[in-house]
């Protein structure tokens, strides 16, 4: 065997187990994606609790700084959601997430009193919850929190880590000559359904 | 036994290699915005009046397809608003690439359309998130054979992906002479992935 082969077979091997659990997530959040429960359970929320709060005057209001700041005072972490800002009610809404978590943070600007409703989703929410973020909406907000910042990041990592676990995978394929003809079979096959599948819901 | 192992992980990494790089790249798209994959505003858009003939059917999904048929559209129907009159029928016909708002006036028998069709990089997105149960609609439940087939296709890549893990693991335990690596390796994956899974749950 050369020492080409070698070298790929081990990073195939090391870079693919340490892959595997991510993919899992990836794989079962996908079955809980596509096989949403008929009827939604709703989270039961835990008692609202009040608190003060000191509202600095140099932040925007409604913007994400103020919002951050808000959270330090409440010593809240998490990533913000959204700010939503009621102008005439003089109200903020911040919705501020952790895997399978979502906490709600309401600020009465005229009072400066901060009510809190936390809600726990279940490890089946916080699967979901990592599959779909960083995610394609509200970019402006996205990574706030450092955790979920690495995670984006981790994302990116998963999916060029897997480009190069299926590459050497072909590479290793192409070297055990006993399988090739399968091999095709089941490239080709594998081509042949996605292509399909494809091809029909596009062009119907 | 290790033999077998290395088939089965072979040929399921074969056959499913090319539904990973299609959801790789579009997980990819959705991730990041780039200039060169926009597709939004190239979109192509038309808005059109069409007279209907007569409905001869009774439930909301039926009258739908009856729609469809009439105008021509094939896709899945998603019920995006909560029916304002029962002189109204109001849906969105979709499949990647294109989505069409129809919106029925069942008094005057006639539909107003609008069909958005995306670009390849638009429809490519889509291909990600297309299974008919939308986290918007109203009413979820899939009524076009393709979008079954495709959440069908997304599930088995989904076990598909189980059981590359599964052997991976134990083609790795096999090897002796690198099991110490491999223990490392899968021990470090598991505890990054689990510190966000659990672990950011404790902070």
């Amino acid at each position: 065997m050369t020492s080409v082969r070698l070298w790929t077979r081990d990073l195939h091997l090391y870079v693919g187990l340490f892959l595997s659990p991510f993919l899992l997530v990836f794989a079962v959040s996908t079955w809980v994606l596509n096989h949403p429960p008929a009827e939604r359970k709703i989270p039961v929320p835990s008692p609202v609790e009040s608190r003060t709060l000191t509202l600095a005057d140099d932040a925007k209001v409604g913007s994400l700084a103020q919002a951050r700041g808000i959270l330090d005072q409440l010593q809240l972490t998490g990533e913000i959601d959204n700010v939503r800002h009621n102008t005439k009610a003089g109200r903020l809404v911040i919705p501020v997430s952790r895997p399978g978590e979502l906490t709600t943070v309401e600020v009465d600007l005229k009072s400066s009193t901060a009510t809190l409703s936390h809600q726990a989703e279940g490890m089946a929410a916080a699967l979901v919850y990592l599959h779909k973020r960083p995610g394609p909406h509200l970019i402006q907000f996205r990574g706030n929190w450092i955790y979920m910042a690495i995670w984006g990041w981790l994302t990116d990592a998963v999916v060029y880590a897997t480009v190069f676990v299926t590459a050497t995978g072909l590479y290793l394929w192409w070297a055990y000559k006993s399988e090739r003809t399968t091999g095709w079979v089941m490239l080709i096959t594998g081509l042949l359904t996605v292509g399909g599948l494809v091809g029909a819901m596009v062009s119907a | 036994m290790k033999s077998w192992l290395l088939k089965i992980h072979l040929w399921l990494g074969l056959y499913f290699l090319i539904f990973l790089w299609l959801f790789s790249a579009s997980g990819l798209l959705l991730n990041h915005h780039w200039d060169f994959a926009e597709f939004w505003t190239n979109r192509r858009q038309t808005t059109a009046q069409h007279a209907l003939k007569p409905l001869n059917t009774q439930s909301d999904l039926d009258r739908a397809n009856e729609v469809m048929r009439q105008l021509n559209l094939a896709g899945e129907v998603e019920w995006t608003a909560s029916r304002p009159t029962d002189q109204r029928l109001d849906f969105r016909v979709a499949r990647p690439g294109r989505n069409v708002e129809v919106k029925v006036d069942l008094t005057a028998m006639s539909a107003s359309v609008q069909d958005v069709q995306l670009n390849g990089w638009g429809s490519l997105r889509a291909l990600h998130t297309f299974n008919g149960v939308g986290a918007n609609a109203t009413r979820a439940e899939r009524d076009w054979n393709l979008t079954k087939l495709w959440t069908f296709a997304m599930d088995a890549l989904a076990a598909g992906l189980v059981a590359l893990v599964v052997t991976s693991v134990l083609l790795a335990w096999e090897r002796r002479d690198r099991r110490r690596g491999a223990v490392l390796a899968f021990a470090a994956g598991c505890l990054v992935c689990g510190f966000f899974v659990v672990g950011l749950g404790w902070l």
